[in-house]
């Protein structure tokens, strides 16, 4: 093997990196909404935009169990909040639900901004390891929403208990 | 016809290691916010160097894209592509030995090319036996030369 050509190549090979991550920055900091200098979670970020720059609070959703959520869609009083993508929300979904997946509400909180924030609101995703309910369930916590929850079981446990559906 | 055949056969790694990296990069560079996201779900880098390769790498791989086409840079271009697969072949095999799930939008936010950990395993396995080809191929040409 010619060592000589492959130390050419890795010394190339250094200069393209550093160049590009040079490159990566500048085209950044001219984006019109730039990435920061350190990444922030998901979490992090939809708690920042949702207070509008205030520091993020400790909020904590409280979680309901089955019987409470299928007692609060009875009553029609609750919005039903669906955190999973617009493809699963298709597929199916609590009837009378609306479909706001984690990004979305980054992207465009004017959403969530209709509904009367006395309004009582039941956030569910897939299921019991799935993170984005609680996330969605945050952002509307520190979007002056008082009484957010849950549902724990989400899509998962309502589908298989064979509760009504619209698809 | 059949040395014109030949020629072709051995132009396909070529072209695809290079599509394959210049589409990829292309597409990151659209949602650097979610390629991001994907570094982070490995749990491996710290979160000063995320951005940075975020904002990077996209520039990395159209270069190492151009380059593998290219006359000149091609075996470094080459070399580059392997020294990245290797990286994603790693960085998938971590995941999968910690049960990560990871889905760490190598191709942008284009849901068709969203992988699984496993398959993101494999696919860098086979980027990786692609692009050394292509990078044994290029040596070569140049000690022949």
């Amino acid at each position: 093997m010619n060592t000589t050509k492959v130390a050419r190549d890795m010394g190339l090979i250094l200069v393209a990196f550093v160049s590009s991550c040079a490159l990566g920055v500048l085209t950044n900091s001219l984006r019109r909404v730039p990435l920061p200098m350190v990444y922030e979670n998901p979490e992090a970020r939809m708690l920042r935009t949702v207070s509008s720059g205030a520091a993020p609070i400790a909020l904590e959703p409280e979680v309901l169990e089955f019987k409470a959520v299928l007692g609060a869609w009875k009553d029609s009083g609750a919005l039903f909040v669906d955190a999973r993508e617009s493809a699963f929300f298709e597929e199916g979904h609590i009837p009378r639900a609306i479909n706001l997946p984690r990004d979305e509400i980054l992207r465009a909180k004017t959403i969530v901004e209709l509904a009367s924030k006395s309004r009582p609101v039941i956030v569910y995703c897939s299921g019991e390891d799935c993170e984005d309910s609680k996330l969605v369930a945050k952002a509307l916590l520190a979007l002056g929403h008082s009484k957010v929850s849950v549902y724990s079981g989400g899509w998962e446990e309502w589908s298989a208990s064979r509760s009504p559906v619209e698809k | 016809m059949v040395g014109v055949a030949l020629a072709g056969g051995k132009m396909i790694p070529r072209i695809l290691v290079s599509l394959v990296f210049f589409v990829a990069g292309v597409l990151k560079l659209r949602d650097p916010l979610a390629f991001a996201d994907g570094i982070a779900a490995f749990h491996i880098f710290p979160n000063w160097s995320i951005n940075v390769l975020s904002t990077g790498i996209p520039y990395f791989e159209i270069l190492a894209g151009i380059g593998i086409l290219s006359g000149r840079a091609r075996s470094a271009a080459a070399l580059a592509a392997c020294g990245l697969s290797v990286c994603f072949a790693l960085l998938y095999a971590s995941a999968l030995v910690r049960g990560l799930d990871v889905t760490c939008a190598c191709f942008g936010t284009w849901k068709i090319l969203q992988a699984s950990t496993q398959v993101g395993f494999v696919r860098a396995l086979v980027l990786l036996g692609l692009s050394g080809w292509v990078y044994a191929k290029a040596l070569h040409t140049h000690q022949a030369g």
